[in-house]
């Protein structure tokens, strides 16, 4: 059997926590801090990475849909052919390349980022598309949440059902 | 001091109006931008280093020693030594808290020299000793202050916490939570105009500048460190242009009074000190009460129920806050700083932390991006928030 990216994980996380921890002085606190760091960030790695791919996507979806709300709102013709020329980009995007999902994403956004910024200049911000940038943070807000709760940042973390689930819930 | 907006111009959208002192301090990261990988430093730097400043200051006879690395906090290299010299009568243990080329947050340290200073005797906070505001002679920006005795969490109660964030005080709660809400009534009641507060500029009051201000300050922070668009991120500061409150009183805003910013020593529970001035300015106070009750620095009591910085409930708080100051609370401009808190926050995380560490320019890297997983929080935040505003 090779050692698939589990078991290495399992692997180094002990040796981190049985070896090299406990071998490092109380007196070096910096050092300290940041093994169990080390160790909280791989114990997180190890939840994500089987989901990566798919945590990505889901992110894309949800900035596509709000693009596609914002291009009807937009009265700025080339800001949104850009965007429409995006949402096509994405269409025929590979789903499966991680890393070209994650940069149509952040294509996508910095669009979108612009046309927040810029449309209606001097005048009060559009209730409609306010409307739908809550409704897309409102989607995006407990994803986020899940996907960190490894951390334990949240308050409500024992609350927040396993990264697993999440795309469970999705499929369904 | 006061700087009144300028008139003719929608204020709302006057992206420049910021304090002359945070441009500087904002501008000097950027010309370090280019510097390459920050490690921390050495005990034979700082030595070197503490001991250029002291001959500086003109201190004979200099010895430095016990010098150990002090950790908490997501920002600042910090140190414990002891100094002697000729002059002193016996050795003092000091704490040493310097810059690295970039933090989680952007500050001056000699507004926080100025503010310790100026609240000596006010409420409990470390005496200053040195202060070096540009890094002249540590080689980064940085000050010094006398050790102060206590702690920021409990010793006979078990929690996890980072930067403070997680900390429980249990039967400690009732000796500490009157001590809480005083101390930020003494600091919201500082007469501020005849202090020697030379680096800051305050808002005109009765204008809506106070909270532009702090607007401007961090939409330039978001715009020079931004990972990636945040589409949130940009509504919320048209939000909070269009919807800006007005100041009627500006007072000494702390900027990060909570849960791990303050210490107290066992077994009285007296308060020792309330640290980390960094982020205070001169502003409307609802931003500190706004600050406080953040959720992210809440910790949740057995029956359920969110303690405030892990002390009290949130309208507890309001209430006593209320009582000692005898200033009523305006709820909505308490929502409005939330809004603006939790989109600060955001843009500490999810900007200035991550840029911080994908350019390697700080001693802990692992801490910045640790902290960015807070930023769903404020997300979830943001939309309650809006969500209850008056849209």
């Amino acid at each position: 059997m090779n050692p698939d990216i589990d078991l290495r994980l399992k692997s180094v996380l002990k040796a981190l926590s049985n070896v090299i921890l406990p071998a490092l002085p109380a007196n070096e606190r910096l050092a300290r801090d940041q093994a169990n760091l080390v160790m909280g960030h791989l114990s997180i790695i190890a939840e994500q990475w089987h989901h990566a791919l798919n945590f990505e996507l889901g992110n894309l979806t949800l900035a596509c849909a709000l693009a596609t709300e914002l291009v009807g709102m937009t009265r700025d013709v080339a800001l949104g052919d850009e965007l429409l020329a995006a949402l096509a980009a994405v269409e025929a995007l590979d789903r499966t390349d991680y890393t070209a999902v994650g940069q149509a994403h952040r294509a996508l956004k910095a669009i979108i980022d612009r046309l927040i910024a810029d449309e209606h200049r001097g005048a009060p911000m559009p209730r409609a598309m306010l409307a739908a940038v809550l409704r897309y943070n409102q989607a995006r807000a407990p994803r986020e949440r899940i996907w960190h709760r490894g951390a334990g940042l949240d308050p409500d973390t024992a609350s927040l059902p396993p990264v697993a689930s999440l795309f469970e819930r999705e499929a369904r | 001091m006061t700087t009144a907006p300028r008139a003719g111009l929608d204020q709302r959208w006057e992206r420049d109006d910021i304090e002359a002192r945070i441009v500087h301090v904002l501008a000097r990261k950027m010309g370090r931008r280019a510097s390459g990988a920050y490690s921390a430093r050495t005990e034979a730097q700082v030595t070197a280093q503490l001991e250029a400043l002291f001959a500086h200051e003109g201190l004979r006879g200099v010895g430095i020693s016990e010098l150990a690395r002090m950790t908490g906090g997501a920002s600042k290299e910090q140190f414990a030594f002891t100094l002697c010299h000729d002059g002193a009568a016996q050795p003092e243990r000091l704490v040493l808290r310097m810059d690295p080329w970039m933090g989680i947050v952007e500050t001056c340290r000699g507004r926080e020299a100025q503010l310790l200073q100026a609240f000596a005797g006010v409420v409990p906070v470390p005496p200053l000793r040195f202060v070096d505001a540009d890094g002249d002679y540590l080689g980064q920006p940085a000050l010094i202050t006398q050790m102060v005795a206590g702690n920021t969490a409990p010793t006979d109660v078990v929690a996890k916490a980072v930067t403070g964030v997680g900390i429980r005080f249990e039967h400690w709660i009732p000796k500490l939570a009157p001590q809480f809400v005083a101390n930020l009534a003494c600091i919201h009641a500082f007469d501020w105009r005849p202090a020697a507060l030379s680096y800051f500029d305050a808002p005109a009051p009765g204008t809506r500048q106070a909270a532009l201000r702090q607007v401007n300050w961090w939409a330039r922070v978001w715009q020079q460190d931004c990972v990636e668009a945040d589409p949130l991120v940009t509504m919320v500061e048209r939000w909070l242009r269009e919807n800006a409150p007005v100041c009627a009183q500006p007072v000494v805003v702390h900027g990060d009074y909570r849960i791990g910013n303050f210490m107290f020593v066992e077994p009285s529970g007296e308060f020792s000190a309330v640290l980390d001035w960094e982020l205070a300015h001169i502003g409307d106070f609802h931003e500190d009460l706004a600050w406080s009750v953040q959720r992210l620095f809440g910790t949740p009591r057995a029956d359920g129920e969110l303690l405030i910085s892990g002390l009290m409930p949130r309208n507890e708080f309001f209430a006593r806050y209320s009582q000692a100051t005898g200033i009523e609370i305006d709820l909505d401009t308490i929502r409005y700083y939330e809004i603006l808190n939790a989109w600060k926050c955001i843009i500490i995380n999810n900007g200035s932390g991550c840029r911080a560490a994908l350019e390697s320019q700080s001693h802990q890297d692992l801490v910045l991006t640790w902290m960015a997983f807070g930023s769903a929080v404020f997300m979830a935040q943001l939309d309650e928030l809006l969500r209850d505003a008056r849209l």
